[in-house]
């Protein structure tokens, strides 16, 4: 009986084990496409497969394919366009707090144009997305506050975020630091300060940082007065078709010698941004 | 003798100006198909990534579209309260803001086809050149390109896909910001949109 009962149990491990086994290995072609398997369907621009495996994903609570499918439903990416459903994926994202998805949630109320426009969800969804340390959010929640678009103004707290922003290297949050620290918004003014902000912003490519860091060079203002310098920025503005760094520009080089114009140009046709 | 006269002169005038519309529309229907050929030689270059194929998109649809009078044409009346700089930003923005939407829209596929149906006349001075863009694992999708010549050279001002016009869209979008927070609530609004993250990997 002791004999018996001890094949018995040996037995039945073996076969628990052998159970655990055939579960664990993959069963033969019909293993489950992954993540990386959509995403490379997404790349080859073959949107319905990478829906059909994102969409599987995401039921099952895959983030990135949750936040993906709010994507490809927000752009039309391989279906009609429907902007509410985007929502819906990138609510599911946002609950499982991924910071893109709060984001581009964020973005999809603050001044839609369709009868889903909510200024109030749109914040809360920003305030989280910049709070988690976005650039682009607390860039963007920056500006509300500096503009009171659905909140009261408030200028340091405006300041203070795109300030963060601007830190990360964020262009435009280095040029609007620029505007605000000349000004004196939400802080002190310091002209010094403002000009090394467009002067970032400028070294990375922005148009409009580059005529203003220009001008700045023309008058001496905040920098070291350099009119060759100015005509630098301000022709790589006017070519980024920058109507008033265009103005600027053909006002300084008509009183500048050729040379100094010249050798402006032939320095603004090698650039290239930071 | 002299109806007889007016009727030939009219209908040799109505053979002419068909003849003309018809070498018109053969230009245009030409034009939109080196477009979109172009467009789709730019999309199936597989040695690329999905984003590099789409910039590149993007530039070709820059360089075909008229964008600059789009931009303007949809901010209506409210283009003469924008300073010169107002103007600058907003139309810089426009342009992005119109590639990113049909670049994702148009872009991106693969085995897209294009096929041109026929050619209308829209208007005094355009012509509409339908198009099929046909995908091998869904419905073809409508989509009407109205050209017009400036100075010689074809420009598209409007893309109406599956009976969706870009123009009446945007127009009817911007304006309702527009009334709502001017010029500047517009700019802001562009700017914040074009802040969406793209996908992931």
């Amino acid at each position: 009986m002791g004999e018996w009962s001890r094949r018995g149990l040996t037995g039945r491990i073996a076969a628990i084990l052998l159970l655990g086994l055939a579960l664990a290995l993959p069963t033969g072609g019909a293993s489950a496409a992954t993540f990386d398997d959509g995403y490379a369907a997404y790349q080859r621009g073959d949107f319905s497969a990478a829906r059909k495996i994102w969409t599987g994903l995401a039921e099952g609570g895959e983030v990135r394919a949750q936040y993906n499918l709010g994507i490809m439903l927000d752009e039309g990416r391989g279906v009609t366009v429907d902007k509410a459903a985007a929502r819906e994926w990138w609510r599911k994202a946002a609950a499982q707090n991924m910071p893109e998805a709060l984001h581009n949630l964020a973005t999809s109320y603050l001044f839609g144009t369709d009868a889903e426009t909510d200024h109030a969800e749109g914040l809360d969804f920003l305030v989280r997305a910049a709070q988690s340390g976005l650039g682009r959010s607390q860039y963007v929640l920056g500006k509300i506050y500096l503009h009171g678009r659905g909140v009261t103004v408030d200028e340091a707290k405006g300041r203070a975020w795109i300030e963060k922003a601007a830190q990360q290297g964020h262009e435009r949050a280095q040029y609007n630091m620029g505007k605000i620290t000349r000004d004196g918004i939400g802080g002190t003014a310091d002209i010094a300060a403002a000009a090394q902000w467009f002067l970032r912003a400028a070294k990375k490519g922005y148009a409009k940082a580059q005529n203003h860091i220009g001008t700045r060079y023309a008058r001496g203002e905040g920098i070291e007065k350099n009119e060759a310098e100015a005509l630098f920025w301000l022709t790589l503005a006017a070519r980024q078709k920058n109507w008033t760094a265009e103005v600027n520009r053909k006002a300084l080089a008509a009183k500048l010698p050729e040379a100094i114009v010249l050798a402006a140009t032939k320095r603004a046709d090698h650039w290239k941004p930071e | 003798m002299r109806g007889f006269k007016r009727l030939v002169t009219g209908i040799a005038a109505g053979l002419t100006l068909f003849a003309n519309l018809a070498v018109a529309s053969a230009d245009e229907a030409s034009f939109i198909k080196t477009l979109a050929s172009q467009a789709i030689g730019t999309l199936q270059d597989q040695s690329v990534s999905l984003e590099v194929r789409e910039e590149r998109f993007r530039q070709l649809l820059h360089d075909g579209f008229a964008m600059r009078k789009i931009g303007r044409f949809v901010v209506g009346r409210h283009w003469k309260v924008m300073s010169p700089d107002q103007r600058d930003e907003y139309q810089q923005l426009f342009a992005d803001w119109v590639l990113k939407t049909y670049s994702a829209r148009l872009g991106g596929y693969t085995g897209q086809r294009f096929v041109i149906d026929r050619t209308v006349e829209a208007g005094a001075s355009d012509i509409y050149v339908r198009t099929r863009i046909v995908q091998s694992d869904s419905e073809p999708m409508r989509c009407d390109w109205r050209v017009r010549s400036f100075d010689g050279k074809f420009k598209v001002v409007d893309v109406v896909v599956e009976g969706v016009s870009m123009l009446s869209t945007q127009r009817s979008e911007f304006g309702a910001v527009l009334r709502r927070h001017g010029p500047d609530g517009l700019i802001e609004a562009l700017q914040i949109r074009l802040t969406s993250y793209p996908a992931t990997s």
